[in-house]
């Protein structure tokens, strides 16, 4: 049920000025510089390498390393937040997980701290700890490594290596999802090792091989929760020792309120919004102690804190205000810290934040409007803070919401230039429906790292499992199973030399073939990974704030989770299909030219033949438009992968999700990826998530269109469809929100945008320090212009943009 | 309705904020009674089909030159046309890969053009928006349009024209009023000989039409001057207008910016 109590939802009356601890906490983070953390990979490897597994299981050794680690990082207080506890131990800091891709910067931790783009610091005495205590100790035993000492060089691997096939998430993280907080809020961690404790006990009576797998599940819940317990203790202990010292009134009160609530939380049950907060900043802390910093996102944070935030206004022990200072520094703490990221991914992912997802609005579990007046000061918060993290997403259910709702969320975009994205509850519950979910646990979706769908709490998606280029296939097409790049090396299957193809359909099973390989490659190697993580990275911490698990006696990652799936995204989709298109019209349908010359023309990179690229440019199908060639081209493409995706059931007995999002990917496989049959030209960006190509779609109404008919049901792992508007003043926001609305009514999935012209771009590109901290959304999340690499900031200054007055794109011109 | 009588739709613009009230199509017809010497829409005078060239985006690769079969084509760095000898029969738009050389104008049956507006109903719906019949001016072609909006009506969808006012009323009265929901109507000039001087053509029958148009009912009309410096928008003339609507109870007129894209336009045609 909606109640919102609020008499002016925007809550104009607070502003910036009304919080100087926030602001100056906002601009103190901002410009923080990155700090590598060796906090954690250092006590997690000192345990590992002093006590070998002897005795213990898998999952009980994880908890321990996990424990020790929780019980040995400092409790630092670098501020004065009214939250307490960091991820990491620096300002903003870039934790390492040797576990994953930690060892990839190994070979540049003499140059990462100054580098030019985005350093991350590095101090000569932790320089020296991961060269000689914590990096020998994993050169044998990362994911990757692990993998190929069971595997062999097996293909799969290889592809993997090759960078322009696909990229596996797993090799870097164990990670995007969104945990369940309901529990520990009312019952606390206490409460959790109890029943832990109890179950082990019953599973002890039992026997047999599951019996004992359950009993050690239980067992490492309680260690690791254990741990989780003390570093909320450390916290309030250090709080009190700085109060003795304080002078300060008010600073010494904070320091008191801070202790006292640490002791409470997240041990016992949460008393106030005020220690809510705390509790689920400390769970995620302690979910980040496990595994890596990648798309942890809290959910429905406006649903959770709600009954909390409505007692204590209720009880008078909350103004708005408060609650507003609390939430911002929330906001603040979720971007405490980043990912290591190696000079070679900086491509891939440059600028990318850790894309903590915040979800807020649409509908309850009992299908009513769940709009409340958390909703909207969580929205002020983003307003007024307009920091890359949290990644904001805002649901909207155009039959349940009010339009007030739909135009404050879009004024919130005016203002911020880009957050927060927004999803269709009516397409995205029923595709979760689709997928198996309950209906009421598909009503209670939350929003995961880019933009990825999940049940929130009860579905375990890693949602990151592969990155597919849907350009390799079509490569691989047409070259008979090669790459352009490697020459000779016969990749996947042959398939033919497209000249000898008599028609279209030839060609279209020929990428048929060439994706399905290289999708059950992908997949392959993501149960080999999967199976690694089973041994290596038990996951108890995250299970214990997660349904299922509990209820099943198994960790997430043994399947424990209630749903489970794994999601696998692609990057070049609208290059692609437009580029089948083109093969279509100009070889085919058209005859303007033989496969034969236009694979000359690619082969070549149109040198000397720019006739034939304006052809493929101006003349052939592009996905975008009405045109019937590339509607059913598009159509294709989405459910051929689906049925692909959905073929396949995961070690964790979840099906394959397709997806369409990219990241920065669009822009780094673009710069790997040869010139392709819709003209663009070699090593040319591509179109980003499930956006068409830019220039495309003349006007707004036939883009929104287009991308509406592929429907959602198809795409059950999400897409990012990227829209910039070269300006929104006061008058166009209820307008604005139509164009959404009415997308949304013809089957539109999300959508999300820039409100920034050419002409801003190319002077934030030119004077840096104009635009010092301008957001912008790149395909799914979102980053500060400035740390993009030049590649993706070319990318984002050419895509189309649109007047919101004409509807019409405006052409970008150099 | 015979080929013949289906007139030339030089553009449709899609999801557009301008042209009326909420989120509009507008489809821009070719051919008008008036050659205002401003016209940002000079692609609109004739009624006839037409080329247009934009040399920068040509390549020089010679395909029109190849096709051409007036033989109105040299090939320099760039092609270069004679308009003399041109048909505009076309077959160099579909030829030209950089689409530097388009074809101005084409026909929609009336199905056609409805189905295609009809794309964007949920935007018109969401947004009390609908369709602007625009130009040259629409009104010149009362039997199509009849057709386009008892369709579109058919769909509960709002209609607007904006119209330069120099149409046959009776037929309009009969066959598209009806249909309307609103009309944006033009008054240029209020000085009978400054504007047959500017746009060719008399105001006796723009301004009789105005008054008969402003007594109907359920139609909503907005009255609009363009502003053209030293021609419309001088003191005298917009005073004049909007004395004239304040006679009959009407608000001032409208002033529209003056649009320069025409200039290009016009240079292009063929």
């Amino acid at each position: 049920m909606s109640t919102v109590t609020l008499k002016d939802i925007s809550l104009k009356e607070y502003d910036l000025n009304s919080f100087e601890n926030l602001k100056v906490l906002r601009d103190r983070l901002i410009a923080a510089p990155v700090e590598i953390c060796i906090e954690r990979a250092k006590f997690i490897t000192g345990y590992l390498k002093k006590n070998n597994q002897a005795g213990d299981c898998d999952a009980v050794y994880r908890a321990k390393a996990v424990q020790n680690y929780l019980i040995n990082k400092a409790s630092v207080f670098h501020d004065n937040s009214l939250l307490a506890g960091n991820t990491t131990s620096k300002g903003k800091g870039a934790p390492v997980y040797p576990e994953f891709i930690g060892l990839t910067i190994w070979s540049e931790l003499e140059t990462i701290s100054k580098r030019e783009k985005n350093p991350q610091l590095l101090t000569k005495e932790e320089l020296d700890i991961l060269n000689y205590e914590i990096y020998p100790y994993w050169i044998d035993r990362d994911v990757l490594a692990t993998a190929k000492s069971w595997y062999g060089n097996i293909k799969s691997i290889q592809l993997l290596e090759k960078i322009m096939f696909y990229v596996s998430g797993k090799a870097g993280c164990i990670s995007h999802t969104v945990p369940d907080f309901k529990r520990v809020l009312k019952e606390g961690l206490n409460a959790v090792i109890k029943e832990a404790e109890e179950k082990e006990k019953e599973a002890l009576t039992g026997s047999g091989q599951e019996a004992v797998k359950h009993a050690e599940f239980y067992q490492s819940v309680q260690i690791a929760l254990k741990g989780l317990i003390i570093y909320s203790s450390h916290l309030a202990e250090e709080a009190r020792r700085l109060s003795a010292s304080c002078t300060d009134e008010k600073e010494r009160k904070r320091l008191i309120r801070l202790a006292e609530i640490c002791g409470q939380v997240p041990a016992k049950p949460a008393r106030s919004f005020y220690e809510a907060v705390q509790c689920i900043w400390i769970c995620l802390i302690g979910i980040h102690a496990e595994s890596i910093n990648m798309a942890i996102s809290p959910g429905r944070l406006d649903q959770i804190l709600y009954p909390y935030y409505e007692k204590d206004m209720k009880d008078g022990k909350l103004t708005i205000k408060e609650a507003l200072e609390i939430t911002g520094c929330l906001w603040l703490k979720l971007g405490d810290n980043v990912d290591v990221v190696p000079q070679a991914s900086e491509e891939l992912f440059g600028g990318a934040g850790t894309a903590p997802a915040v979800t807020v609005g649409g509908i309850d579990e009992a299908g009513e409007d769940a709009v409340n007046d958390l909703t909207y000061i969580m929205l002020r918060v983003t307003e007024l803070l307009k920091t890359r993290e949290p990644s904001m997403n805002a649901r909207f259910h155009y039959e349940k919401n009010t339009r007030e709702y739909r135009d404050r969320v879009c004024e919130v975009i005016a203002s911020t230039l880009s957050a927060p994205a927004l999803y269709n509850d009516i397409e995205n519950i029923s595709t979760l429906v689709n997928q198996g979910t309950r209906t009421e646990h598909a009503r209670d979706y939350a929003v995961i790292g880019c933009v990825e769908l999940a049940a929130a709490g009860r579905s375990y998606d890693a949602s990151s499992s592969v990155i597919m280029n849907l350009a390799a296939p079509l490569e691989m097409a047409l070259y008979n199973g090669r790459r352009y790049s490697t020459g000779a090396t016969q990749w996947g299957p042959q398939t033919g030399e497209p000249a000898a193809f008599k028609d279209f359909n030839e060609f279209m099973n020929a990428y048929k073939k060439q994706a399905k390989w290289l999708i059950e490659q992908a997949i392959d190697l993501n149960e080999r990974f999967g199976a690694v993580h089973q041994k290596m990275l038990p996951t108890p911490l995250l299970s214990a704030l997660f349904e299922g698990p509990m209820e099943k006696g198994a960790d997430l990652i043994f399947g424990g989770a209630v749903y489970n799936s794994s999601g696998a995204t692609h990057v070049g989709f609208a290059d692609t299909v437009d580029s089948l298109s083109a093969v279509e019209c100009a070889v085919f349908n058209e005859k303007y030219c033989t496969f034969e010359e236009l694979l000359n023309g690619i082969k070549t990179n149109f040198k000397d033949r720019e006739a034939l690229r304006q052809y493929l440019l101006k003349h052939t199908p592009k996905y975008g438009t009405d045109n019937i060639f590339a509607k059913k081209n598009a159509k294709e493409i989405i459910s051929f992968l689906y049925e692909v995706y959905q073929s396949h059931t995961n070690y964790r007995g979840g099906k394959y999700r397709p997806a369409y999002w990219s990241m920065t990917n669009h822009a780094g496989q673009g710069k790997i990826t040869y010139a392709t049959p819709n003209g663009r030209k070699a090593y040319e960006a591509f179109a980003s998530g499930i956006t068409p190509v830019s220039g495309a779609a003349g006007s707004i109404t036939e883009c929104l269109n287009s991308v509406a008919a592929l429907g959602s049901v198809n795409i059950p792992g999400g897409e990012a469809l990227n829209i910039k508007f070269q300006c929104l003043t006061d008058k166009d926001i209820p307008h604005f929100g139509d164009y959404i609305e009415a997308y949304f009514r013809q089957g539109g999935q999300q959508i999300q945008f820039n409100i920034m012209s050419y002409e801003m771009l190319k002077e934030a590109k030119a004077n840096p320090s104009k635009y010092p901290y301008l957001l912008v959304r790149v395909s799914g999340y979102s980053a500060y212009f400035n740390d993009l690499n030049e590649t993706m900031q070319d990318e984002l200054i050419t895509r189309t943009q649109y007047s919101v007055n004409t509807g019409n794109a405006i052409l970008y011109n150099k | 309705m015979t080929d013949t009588q289906i007139p030339f739709i030089f553009d449709i613009k899609r999801g557009s904020l301008e042209d009326g009230p909420g989120i509009r199509s507008t489809v821009f017809f070719k051919g008008c009674p008036l050659r205002c010497v401003w016209c940002h829409n000079p692609e609109a005078y004739s009624a006839d089909k037409q080329m247009s060239y934009d040399k920068k985006q040509c390549i020089g690769c010679g395909s029109c030159f190849k096709c051409c079969p007036q033989k109105a084509v040299k090939i320099k760095t760039t092609a270069v046309i004679a308009s003399d000898k041109c048909t505009a029969c076309g077959i160099c738009a579909e030829k030209c890969p950089a689409k530097a050389i388009r074809k101005i104008g084409r026909k929609y049956i009336v199905k056609e053009l409805v189905d295609l507006l009809l794309k964007d109903k949920e935007y018109y719906y969401i947004s009390d928006g609908g369709v602007t019949f625009s130009g040259g001016e629409p009104l010149m072609h009362i039997d199509y349009l009849h057709q386009a909006v008892r369709e579109l009506k058919l769909y509960s969808i709002k209609c607007a024209v904006q119209t330069c006012g120099y149409f046959d009323y009776s037929a309009f009265q009969e066959k598209i009023l009806p249909y309307l929901d609103i009309v944006y109507y033009d008054i240029k000039i209020w000085d009978t000989k400054d504007h047959k001087q500017f746009t060719s053509v008399n105001n006796e029958k723009i301004i009789t039409n105005f008054k008969r148009l402003i007594k109907e009912k359920n139609i909503e009309v907005i009255a609009r001057t363009p502003q053209i410096p030293g021609v419309t928008d001088t003191k005298e003339n917009i005073e004049e207008i909007n004395a004239f609507l304040k006679s009959y109870q009407m608000p001032p007129s409208v002033i529209l910016h003056y649009n320069s894209g025409g200039q290009q336009k016009r240079e292009n045609l063929i």
